[in-house]
C-alpha cells in the first residue's frame, strides 16, 4: 500500500472506530434505535400549500399567545423533569434527587440524538427562518442549520412525562397533560410548526417505550424510585 | 382443592380469556396479511388534544383558515375521491393503468383496505374527536361530506388509506415514488379543505398508514401476493 493511500484508511478506520464507541455509548438505547424515525411521516415540502398554511397556523398562535405563555414558553427552553413539579408536589426539586437527576440527564442527551438525526434528515426551517418578518418575537433565534421537524422538546416532554408516569402512577394523567403542553409551548414560542410537535410526540411516546423495555434503564429506575420514596412527604 | 371449585376456577379462567380476545379484538386485524403483526394504534398515535383546549381551537382554526381558502377545483376533487381508490394517486404512472384491467391488483387492495379499516376504525372510537363541521357547523356550512352523525375525525381514515396505498404503490412503480407521494399528500390535505378534519387528523392518518404499510410489506404472505400483481402489472405494461 502506498503511504498516500494509507492516511485516509487511517483515517477511515479511526472514524469506523469511533463510530462504533459512541454506538456502544448509549447505556440505555439499543443501537438501532434510530429506526423508531422510520415512524414518522415526512413534513410538507417547503413552500407547497400545506407548508403555508402550517405557517399561517403558527403564526396566528404565536402572535395571539399571552405575556405569560410566551415567558412560560421562554422558560421551558431549557426543559428538564422539573418542570412537571407543578404535577409532582413541591417537593420535587433540583439539587436533592441526585439518581434521578442523572437518570433523565442520560435518557434527555440519548433522546436528543434521535430528534437531531430526525431534524438532519428532513432539514425542515424554523419558523422564523423561513419567515423572519413575521417571527421577531420567537423566544429564541437559531441558525438555519437548526431545524424544525420534529421538535426536540415535544420529544423530550413526552419521554419524560413517560417515564415520570412509571414513578408516578397516580399522576399519570396530570404528567402526559403537561407532556403534551411542553411541545404546544414552542408553538405558542414561534420555533415550531403544530406538526414538529405532533411528530415528537409520536417520537417521543415510541422511545419512553424502548427506554422502558432495556434492563439497564429499569435497574437505574428502581433506584430513582427508592430514592424519591425515601423523600416523599 | 375440590372438584367444584377446580371447575369453577377453570370456568372463570376461560370466561376470562374469552372476554379478553373479545376485547382485544377490534384492536388487532385479523386478515390473511398483518395478522399479529397490526400496529398498536393505541400505542403509536398521541392522544389528540382535549375538546375545546388551546391546542384544539388552533387546530380547528387553521382547518377553517384552509378551508376557507379551498377553490371549486379542490372542492370538486375533494368530493371525486371520497370513495378514496388506488387510481386516485397513478395518474403520473400513465393512462394504461386503469380500473377494470389488473384484477389481481385491485384484489390485494381491496384486501389491503379491508385490513386497514380493522386498524383505523376502532382507534376513531377511542378518543371520539369531533369532525370541525359537527362542532362549527355556522363556519363550515358547506362541507364535501355533510353527515349528521359521522364517525370521529381523529385520525383521518382517508390520510391513513391515501399513505398506505401509496407506499405500496412505490414498490410497485418506484420510478413514479415522489408523483405518488405527492398525491397521497394531497389527498389528505383534501380532507382539510373540504372541511371535513383538521390538519392534526391528517398528520395523525399519515403516522398510522405509514406503518400500517411497513406492516404489510413485512409479512412474507403479502410479498407472495404482491410478486405476483408485479407480474400482472408487467404483462400489461405499454
Amino acid at each position: 500500500m502506498k503511504f498516500r493511500h494509507v492516511v485516509p484508511a487511517l483515517f477511515s478506520i479511526a472514524l469506523l472506530v469511533s463510530a462504533q464507541a459512541y454506538a456502544g455509548a448509549t447505556k440505555y438505547l439499543p443501537a438501532n434505535a434510530s429506526d423508531v424515525l422510520a415512524l414518522l411521516p415526512a413534513p410538507p415540502p417547503a413552500g407547497s400549500s400545506e407548508d403555508q398554511a402550517e405557517l399561517d397556523a403558527t403564526f396566528r398562535v404565536h402572535s395571539t399567545c399571552s405575556p405569560e405563555q410566551l415567558a412560560r414558553s421562554k422558560d421551558e427552553n431549557k426543559l428538564t423533569i422539573f418542570h412537571f413539579s407543578p404535577v409532582i408536589g413541591p417537593w420535587f426539586q433540583p439539587g436533592k434527587f441526585p439518581k434521578t437527576e442523572a437518570l433523565f440527564k442520560e435518557v434527555e442527551a440519548e433522546a436528543k440524538v434521535m430528534s437531531n438525526q430526525g431534524k438532519a434528515q428532513w432539514k425542515r426551517l424554523r419558523p422564523y427562518n423561513a419567515d423572519p418578518e413575521r417571527f421577531p418575537r420567537a423566544i429564541e433565534h437559531e441558525a438555519k442549520t437548526s431545524y424544525s421537524y420534529p421538535s426536540g422538546h415535544s420529544t423530550r416532554g413526552n419521554v419524560f412525562a413517560y417515564l415520570l408516569a412509571e414513578l408516578f402512577p397516580e399522576k399519570r394523567e396530570a404528567l402526559l397533560e403537561k407532556g403534551r403542553d411542553c411541545g404546544w409551548l414552542r408553538v405558542q414560542g414561534g420555533v415550531h410548526y403544530p406538526d414538529d410537535v405532533f411528530a415528537g410526540r409520536v417520537l417521543g411516546q415510541a422511545l419512553a417505550k424502548t427506554f422502558l423495555s432495556s434492563q439497564i434503564f429499569q435497574r437505574d429506575l428502581a433506584e430513582a424510585k427508592a430514592e424519591l420514596a425515601a423523600a416523599r412527604p | 382443592m375440590n372438584t367444584g371449585s377446580c371447575l369453577q376456577l377453570r370456568r372463570l379462567f376461560f370466561t376470562a380469556v374469552f372476554l379478553f380476545s373479545i376485547a382485544a379484538v377490534p384492536l388487532r386485524a385479523l386478515g390473511p396479511y398483518l395478522g399479529s403483526n397490526a400496529p398498536n394504534a393505541l400505542l403509536l398515535l398521541p392522544a389528540p388534544p382535549p375538546a375545546g383546549s388551546v391546542e384544539d381551537l388552533a387546530d380547528r382554526d387553521a382547518a377553517y383558515s384552509v378551508f376557507l381558502t379551498c377553490t371549486p377545483e379542490q372542492f370538486a376533487l375533494g368530493v371525486a375521491q371520497q370513495r378514496l381508490n388506488i387510481f386516485h394517486l397513478t395518474e403520473s404512472v400513465g393512462p394504461w393503468f386503469q380500473a377494470g384491467k389488473f384484477p389481481k391488483t385491485e384484489a390485494l387492495f381491496k384486501q389491503v383496505t379491508d385490513e386497514s379499516f380493522l386498524v383505523s376504525r376502532p382507534i376513531k372510537l377511542v378518543w371520539k374527536r369531533q369532525r370541525p363541521y359537527i362542532t362549527d357547523p355556522v363556519r363550515f356550512a358547506k362541507v364535501i361530506e355533510p353527515d349528521p352523525n359521522p364517525t370521529p375525525t381523529y385520525p383521518s381514515g382517508h390520510a391513513t388509506r391515501a399513505t398506505l396505498y401509496a407506499l405500496i404503490l412505490c414498490e410497485l412503480f418506484p420510478e413514479h415514488r415522489d408523483e405518488i407521494l405527492t398525491k397521497a399528500r394531497e389527498s389528505g390535505w383534501l380532507r382539510v379543505q373540504g372541511g371535513v378534519h383538521t390538519p392534526l387528523d391528517i398528520f395523525a392518518g399519515r403516522t398510522l398508514g405509514q406503518s400500517i404499510a411497513q406492516a404489510f410489506l413485512r409479512s412474507p404472505e403479502f410479498q407472495h401476493d404482491l410478486a405476483e400483481v408485479r407480474a400482472e402489472l408487467a404483462a400489461g405494461k405499454p
